[in-house]
């Protein structure tokens, strides 16, 4: 619960403008630009932990504080009783926070850093702002934003040809998604007469359902399901690597949290919703797993794996809408903070390894082993938790399911049942396969790493990637504190369905 | 926390933290990275033998670790007669295993990833023997899979390494996923995953018992290698570097066993397993002929004793489907003999594969005369698996045959007992091919002295064992109380 969202908002906004002045006019290094952006991060993070003892805080020395602010700014546009979009936003918080100290070393070579700082404040200022808000149009803005800040982002290195392109094709397929969505906005607004989400009625009228299906589309788009995920390998292939990280482990998942949560606030049949999310996700984890098994880049083949990732959790959601479990709710979540720590873990250990071996190729992890030992043991932590290897917390969010799934012995529950082992057992042929080529593989001509023990990875580095180890055990160790975290954003979908 | 939970920690993590010391900092210890996995095999072995009296005066209780409170998971440990002959087992193949591996690695690399996934790979088996609820007891299951998985694709001996152990890993996995499949069937029934709680979750769905039923014994199959789910075994056993077939075959493959004996066979009492009875002796003999005509038209020597593994499970599958009390006492007392001389004929067939550099089992002839150890005891497992009274597998196969004319079904037990000839017939092929034919190998390499210990010291153990069975079958006898409702 969060009562005054728009607070870490207009902070954020602020900052972002503050870090492009400052970085064009004081000319202020990388590293600062990097540890200012990471600084507002926490700020934002430890907002949204104890927002109640600020309020309190305020309420003693500054009685005023509170009327202002629901007077004055942006009154009865952001919802602020939805769990889970404050799960989500912490997630992503703590990614951004720990991406911004990572990129003090990655981008260090790199040119318009004052760039790309701003950028990634204001992707995950649209972000949080899309997931309180109370508004259509407002989530419309925002989703631009978000999507407009991740096109760029994504083809930043823009000297490299294949990232322009990548970024190009993102933009031209994001933006007819966009379109689209603001035209099911538009028939839902002209049917109703309102974009305020709680007060549209007549939800029943054709032109505000086939609105609907316009934003699932559109979402669907946006959280890559197949057919419409041919964007995602060719982006997570080529942004930065604390790109790559961010798009695949949160904001996919948060698209697709904004797109269940309007459906089900407007009052879409569940069954109806839920036979949509069986379907795709179905696919996306027949195309993520098999694709995945072809693919000769790391980066493309985690990219597959999102897809697949992103099946599963969309299965998770799915079964919970059709039989109105709280579980397998609270494993959907639960996979979602799951994947963000592992996989964005094995994109910057991934990141790591192209800064220093110039790695992109699956076979460039042979032998990269001799670059701090511990990198490796970061990475092979990471994929076992994606491969879903008990008792790391990819598994456990499964086993979650496949509980909740064999409860209620209904046909789609056995056969979401069935696709997630299945997939989880496809998928073990490429997670393997990157296991073996970091740890077992001799070394050939193209990947003699003699020299790679004299190297020091930069503590820039180090940090997160150690901060993302210790959450994945502190997990695996004790899995129940997410699992109370999950529980009341699982008990308001329940409550949004009625 | 008390001297008995120490112990039961003390087996699994000692194995657990020198493999993690051993992958981390065994790159600075180089050549002495075998010593500690050997002494940590030991060590463990040791911890098992101190846990003996505690399990004799009945004093043991599980040791439990809240875990996910909203799932009702509590990590539980605990080592009961039904464990006892299959920890026994694998601690001590372990042991063999590593002696068997102190010469055996040439390059020094990566040796010590070497042991330590070898000791992953025994804790995987100690841990699964030892878990006392399902979330530990899969987890440790899949950690087996995993570690042999990686030894095979790294330290395979032929080009084909990598399809070999990509079968491996699939086919038993979908063993592993037909078992967590009835498990969270049962489990979801429960919502705790105690076994004793599951077990009496079960008796609560009485339809869906013959469902689970055939999941885990067809799950167990897979990991059994019973015809036709045997298929990864032949190519795993032939292709693994000898210490680890060592382990596949005489340890990991008792896991199978354990499985069925410790789910379907102890969750489920004596009339609802009677369903299972007859398909499991069928199956039972179906694997024995098979296994038997497969080692016979065999070429390679690897490959013969690797399908008599198939053969052999067939026996303790036999044993355990009619439901007596012989027939389960000696399918356990088989699965630890078998043990026994399964590791003692591989130790076997790498010392003449060491020595002859060959594995075509027309190219070895005349061994008899230049190697009179190796003969003295290859003939000596030979005897022991053809089931010649006063070795080792004498005691169980009588027990098991025994067993068979309890039952209704006389022919399938007189099938089974003339399917043993087909034993003595592969097994004498083996020997006479390689040791007294009259051809001349041309040269003998030299062999290290660790696997000349190994084998010498598991011919006495066949004696040894043979000779004198009551010990060691007294403490099986105590595992009956846990099964088929314990009404013996």
């Amino acid at each position: 619960m969060l009562a005054f969202p728009q607070i870490p908002l207009f902070f954020l906004g602020f900052i972002a403008i503050l870090v492009f002045l400052m970085a064009r006019f004081l000319r202020i290094r990388n590293v600062f630009m990097a540890l200012i952006t990471a600084l507002s991060f926490l700020c934002v993070f430890v907002y949204f932990v104890c927002e109640d003892q600020l309020l309190q805080f305020l309420e003693i020395h500054f009685p005023s504080f509170e009327n202002t602010l629901t007077g004055v700014i942006a009154p009865g546009v952001f919802n602020s009783n939805d769990p889970g979009s404050v799960l989500i936003c912490m997630v992503a918080c703590g990614l951004a926070f720990l991406i911004s100290l990572y990129s003090a070393e990655y981008l260090k070579n790199d040119g318009r850093q004052h760039a790309f700082y701003p950028l990634l404040i204001l992707m995950m200022c649209g972000f949080m702002g899309m997931l309180f808000t109370n508004n259509l149009m407002t989530m419309y803005l925002f989703c631009e934003l978000t999507s407009i800040c991740a096109y760029t982002l994504v083809a930043f290195r823009r000297n490299d040809d294949m990232a322009i392109e990548a970024g190009f094709k993102y933009l031209m397929m994001g933006s007819v998604a966009s379109i689209v969505l603001l035209m099911g906005i538009t028939l839902i607004f002209q049917a109703t007469g309102t974009v305020n989400l709680s007060q549209i009625a007549n939800i029943n009228d054709l032109p505000v359902q086939i609105g609907l299906i316009m934003i699932l589309a559109s979402f669907s788009l946006k959280s890559a399901f197949v057919p419409l995920h041919t964007w995602l390998p060719d982006a997570h292939g080529k942004a930065p690597s604390g790109i790559s990280a961010i798009l695949s482990g949160i904001l996919l998942q948060g698209f697709f949290y904004t797109m269940l949560r309007v459906c089900l606030t407007l009052g879409m049949n569940r069954l109806i919703l839920s036979n949509i999310l069986i379907c795709l996700a179905l696919l996306n984890i027949l195309v993520g797993n098999l694709m995945g098994l072809v693919q000769t880049q790391t980066k493309r083949l985690l990219g597959y794996s999102t897809i697949a990732q992103m099946g599963y959790i969309g299965l998770c959601f799915a079964i919970g809408l059709r039989t109105q479990s709280t579980l397998a709710l609270q494993s959907g979540f639960f996979l979602i903070i799951a994947h963000a720590i592992a996989k964005s873990l094995a994109f910057l250990v991934n990141g790591v390894y192209y800064h220093y071996f110039n790695a992109t190729e699956i076979i460039d992890l042979q032998q990269a082993d001799r670059l701090t030992y511990f990198l490796s043991l970061a990475f092979g932590i990471s994929v076992l938790s994606l491969a879903a290897i008990p008792p790391f917390p990819g598994f456990m969010g499964k086993w979650t399911f496949l509980t909740s799934a064999f409860t209620q012995m209904e046909g789609w529950s056995l056969v979401s049942a069935i696709a997630i082992l299945a997939g989880s057992l496809i998928s073990l042929g490429y997670y393997l396969k990157l296991l073996h080529n970091l740890f077992f593989k001799p070394a050939t001509d193209r990947t003699d790493r003699s020299s790679a023990s004299q190297q020091k990875v930069s503590i820039w580095m180090l940090i997160p990637i150690t901060v993302l180890v210790f959450l994945i055990l502190l997990i695996t160790v004790k899995p129940q504190s997410i699992m109370d975290g999950t529980q009341p954003a699982a008990q308001f979908l329940l409550m949004l369905m009625r | 926390m008390s001297q008995q939970e120490l112990i039961k920690l003390g087996v699994l993590l000692t194995k657990l933290l020198a493999a993690l010391l051993l992958a981390v900092f065994g790159r600075y210890i180089g050549k002495k990275a075998k010593w500690v996995a050997l002494g940590t095999s030991i060590l463990s072995l040791g911890l098992f033998l101190a846990y003996i009296p505690t399990l004799k005066a009945g004093l043991n209780i599980p040791f439990e670790i809240e875990y996910l409170p909203t799932l009702g998971i509590k990590l539980s440990l605990n080592i009961d007669w039904l464990s006892f002959p299959f920890l026994l087992t694998e601690e001590f193949v372990t042991i063999f295993a590593m002696v068997y591996s102190l010469d055996y690695l040439k390059n020094g690399n990566r040796d010590h990833f070497f042991y330590a996934l070898l000791l992953v790979f025994s804790a995987g088996m100690s841990g699964t023997t030892m878990a006392n609820d399902i979330f530990l007891f899969y987890f440790f299951w899949e950690l087996m899979l995993i570690a042999s998985t990686l030894l095979l694709v790294n330290w395979g001996e032929s080009e084909k390494r990598g399809a070999i152990a990509l079968k491996y890993f699939i086919i038993t996995h979908l063993g592993s996923l037909l078992v967590l499949v009835a498990f969270i069937m049962i489990y979801t029934q429960s919502g705790v995953d105690h076994f004793t709680s599951l077990q009496a979750a079960l008796q609560t769905i009485p339809e869906k018992i013959p469902l689970i039923g055939s999941l885990f014994l067809i799950g167990f199959g897979v990991k059994m290698a019973l015809v036709p789910f045997h298929i990864w075994l032949p190519d795993t056993h032939s292709e693994a570097p000898m210490p680890v077939t060592i382990m596949l075959a005489a340890a990991m493959l008792s896991m199978g066993t354990y499985g069925i004996l410790r789910f379907p066979m102890s969750f489920l009492s004596m009339e609802q397993m009677a369903v299972f009875s007859l398909p499991m002796m069928i199956a039972g003999v179906v694997s024995e002929i098979y296994g038997a005509i497969m080692a016979l038209v065999e070429t390679d020597i690897k490959r013969i004793i690797a399908y008599s593994s198939v053969s052999q499970m067939g026996y303790i599958l036999f044993g355990l489907g009619t439901m007596t009390y012989s027939g389960i006492v000696g399918s356990t007392l088989h699965v630890i003999y078998h043990a026994i001389v399964k590791a003692l004929l591989f130790c076997c067939v790498g010392w003449i594969i060491k020595a002859t550099g060959k594995r075509d089992i027309n190219m070895i002839n005349g061994l008899g005369k230049k190697m009179p150890l190796l003969s003295a005891c290859t003939v000596l497992g030979a005897l022991a698996i053809a089931g010649v009274p006063s070795l080792a597998l004498f005691n169980s196969e009588w027990l098991i045959f025994s067993s068979g004319f309890q039952t209704p079904y006389l022919a399938l037990a007189i099938l089974e007992v003339l399917g043993s000839l087909l034993t003595v017939v592969y097994i004498l092929r083996f020997v006479g091919q390689c040791f007294f034919t009259s051809g001349e190998v041309s040269k003998v390499n030299p062999v290290p002295l660790s696997i000349k210990i190994a084998t010498v010291s598991l011919s006495g153990l066949t004696i040894v064992a043979g000779f004198f069975p009551k010990p060691l079958f007294d403490y099986v006898v105590n595992e009956l109380p846990l099964i088929l409702g314990g009404g013996w």
